[in-house]
């Protein structure tokens, strides 16, 4: 019989939450961008996107993901000039944003499994954002 | 025993400050939304808000403004913000906020400006 995997790293209520919260609001955020693509001028959308994004970037910020909070910052920053009419959206757009969020995501599964996010992301989150 | 309405639409935010206030020996509750902390502060009133803006249905000002007009309703909030956007500040104490802070809000920060806003002495 195999031995039942244990994960070696104590629980922290608040990772976890913040992991679950993560995982929620990325599905939430790629619904909202292929909502947009059907109708890409609907405030709501919009506005319940950039919220999602926002509340993602808030909750990283209690933790020390500088390179999350990087990427997230950047896409806020976009959709907010997008709502104040400084850009417009686009399906280029809306691919760099989901290209961002996988990339959040990716982050999400590293912290998952050693509670971090490796040195080596620092530059790459950059480029990201 | 000093009760404290968290107004948060984010889990791990609530739960970070939940954790904070609890361990000071606050009684802590939550809303989702502008729209569930009303009803709860007029059931019954809280000592003290903690309050984020950006929330879905009603945000932190539209309940702050909605608070403000009630007679019963008239103890001290305490309004978030994720960063400091221009105006928001302003535009948190027009709405009714006594004091405004900046998320992430410290552990020493957040029991710090409770305590004041409370008019408790060190504890």
């Amino acid at each position: 019989m195999n031995p039942v995997p244990t994960n070696p790293l104590p629980p922290n209520p608040l990772l976890e939450q913040f992991l679950s919260e993560a995982r929620d609001l990325l599905e939430a955020i790629g619904k909202k961008l292929m909502q947009l693509e059907d109708s890409p001028n609907d405030p709501g959308i919009l506005n319940e996107l950039f919220r999602c994004v926002h509340t993602l970037k808030g909750n990283s910020g209690l933790f020390t993901f500088p390179e999350m909070t990087r990427v997230l910052h950047a896409g806020e920053d976009l959709l907010g000039m997008v709502r104040s009419g400084h850009a417009v959206y686009s399906r280029e757009l809306a691919d760099r944003l989901l290209e961002a969020m996988d990339y959040v995501g990716l982050l999400c599964g590293e912290i998952e499994t050693t509670e971090k996010i490796g040195t080596s992301r620092a530059p790459e989150s950059k480029l990201v954002a | 025993m000093r009760r404290i309405l968290i107004v948060d639409d984010a889990a791990t935010v609530r739960m970070y400050h939940r954790g904070i206030l609890e361990s000071a020996g606050y009684m802590v509750e939550e809303a989702l939304n502008g729209i569930e902390a009303l009803e709860k502060a007029l059931e019954a009133p809280f000592d003290l808000y903690i309050v984020d803006i950006n929330m879905p249905k009603l945000d932190g000002y539209g309940f702050l403004r909605e608070l403000r007009q009630q007679e019963i309703a008239q103890q001290p909030a305490i309004m978030v913000s994720t960063e400091a956007a221009a105006g928001d500040e302003k535009a948190a104490y027009q709405a009714g906020a006594n004091s405004y802070l900046i998320k992430p809000v410290r552990q020493s920060q957040l029991l710090s400006y409770v305590r004041l806003m409370l008019g408790e002495g060190r504890r």
